[in-house]
């Protein structure tokens, strides 16, 4: 019996072989490539449309108004008490 | 700071199914700063009414379509979520459904008061479900959402319209819409003097106490006002976003200064929902407040002055209680 597999020393057979490995390599980046630019223009795609995960209602505020934190201001100066009034008051709070 | 002792002008109009108060501190003012008012006003309004179809709010409450909001707009939507943030969602813009399903679905002129049919509480859908992109302004609401910016955008229109009154006139400005002050440039000697009442209709000289503001916010939320019967219970406007009804009765008027109006409405309101859990979060938060409880026992926190005591004798011995 020969040692060596006559198919395998066929030069043919040998660039056959090559040629596989390289559709291999050539598909699996292309794959690779294709997975990649999916991922980024949907993350692309994503960030802008309102109500995802780049662009929740919890985003930060923009308005000139309204600060960017999340919490309630308390003011410079608390309300002062008036007793008596030395004039009749010029506003009324009370619900609406 | 205070400015030299001026006698402001005073101008009272109805605005926003509400009365509007304009304090101007130097009267040469008050021309000016009542245009910017009035502007502000029908900006609002346009932009912001749950009762008006071509206000950009009914619009974006009738589809589910992307809809890019204009400036004011935004910057309305932007001021709800940061309320609904900052309060952990007590304070909710996407309560339209609840409100309407307790009766107050039109003008509160035209709610029904006899109406006796049964209550069925709608969960709002929660404000975290509100697509909003602030920096395109483009919003998309879930089928089923409506905003009710009610919480928010009357104080807001306060704070804007006193900021650009007061730049406008040259001089302090107080805004008053519906009991919802803001104040901006410099007051006058002794600050702007305001009463404190269950409703805001009620006259300045009335018997609750009397406060005096130097800038930022004042507001007030109760229950006992804009209330209507339904399905032989009491409903009012406030809906707790837990469970879409109006909550557990717990304090009847709640009083709030803050820096802004908008805080300072939403931390009374968020206090009417929070129920006894509010005293302690407003202390958290250094919030100034008055809490009237429903039975009329009254709680002050943050530094808010104590009722002057009804037991002690009139200043003026020939005077009567005043």
């Amino acid at each position: 019996m020969p040692d060596s597999d006559p198919l395998h020393d066929d030069p043919a057979v040998r660039r056959r072989d090559r040629g596989l490995r390289r559709v291999g390599v050539v598909t699996a980046a292309v794959l690779t490539t294709a997975a990649a630019g999916t991922a980024i223009l949907g993350a692309a795609y994503r960030s802008q449309l309102p109500g995802t995960a780049s662009s929740p209602a919890t985003a930060p505020t923009s308005g000139a108004q309204t600060p960017q934190s999340g919490t309630l201001r308390p003011p410079a100066q608390a309300p002062a008490p008036v007793a008596p009034p030395s004039q009749a008051p010029s506003a009324t709070s009370g619900a609406s | 700071m205070t400015a030299p002792a001026v006698r402001h002008s005073t101008t009272t109009f109805p605005a926003l199914g509400t009365t509007a108060v304009l304090l101007v501190a130097d009267p040469d003012g008050t021309a000016e700063a009542l245009r910017v008012l009035r502007a502000e006003l029908a900006a609002i309004d346009l932009a912001c009414s749950r009762f008006r179809p071509d206000s950009e709010l009914s619009r974006a409450n009738r589809g589910t379509a992307l809809v890019t909001a204009g400036p004011l707009f935004a910057e309305a939507i932007d001021a709800a979520l940061r309320a609904a943030r900052a309060t952990d969602g007590a304070v909710d813009p996407t309560v339209g459904p609840s409100v309407a399903a307790l009766g107050y679905d039109r003008n509160f002129a035209s709610v029904r008061p006899a109406d006796v049919g049964p209550v069925t509480p709608v969960r709002p859908a929660g404000w975290r479900t509100v697509a909003w992109d602030p920096a395109t302004r483009r919003l998309r609401l879930p089928t089923g959402t409506g905003l009710d910016l009610g919480a928010t955008a009357k104080a807001l229109a306060a704070d804007r319209a006193a900021e650009r009154a007061a730049r406008a006139a040259g001089c302090g400005v107080l805004v008053c819409l519906g009991g919802d002050l803001a104040a901006a440039g410099p007051a006058p000697a002794g600050g702007w003097q305001v009463a404190i009442a269950d409703d805001h209709a009620a006259p300045p000289n009335g018997v609750g106490p009397v406060v005096s503001v130097t800038g930022g916010g004042l507001a007030t939320s109760g229950t006992a006002v804009r209330s209507w019967r339904r399905g032989g219970r009491t409903l009012h406007h406030i809906v707790d976003p837990a469970t879409g009804d109006v909550p557990a009765p717990f304090w009847r008027t709640v009083s709030v200064a803050a820096a802004s109006c908008v805080d300072a409405n939403t931390a009374a309101t968020a206090a009417i929902v929070r129920g006894a859990r509010a005293l302690g979060w407003l202390r958290g938060l250094g919030l100034p407040a008055r809490l009237v409880r429903t039975d009329g026992s009254v709680v002050v926190v943050g530094g808010w002055p104590a009722d002057p005591s009804p037991a002690r004798p009139p200043a003026d011995p020939r005077g009567g209680p005043r």
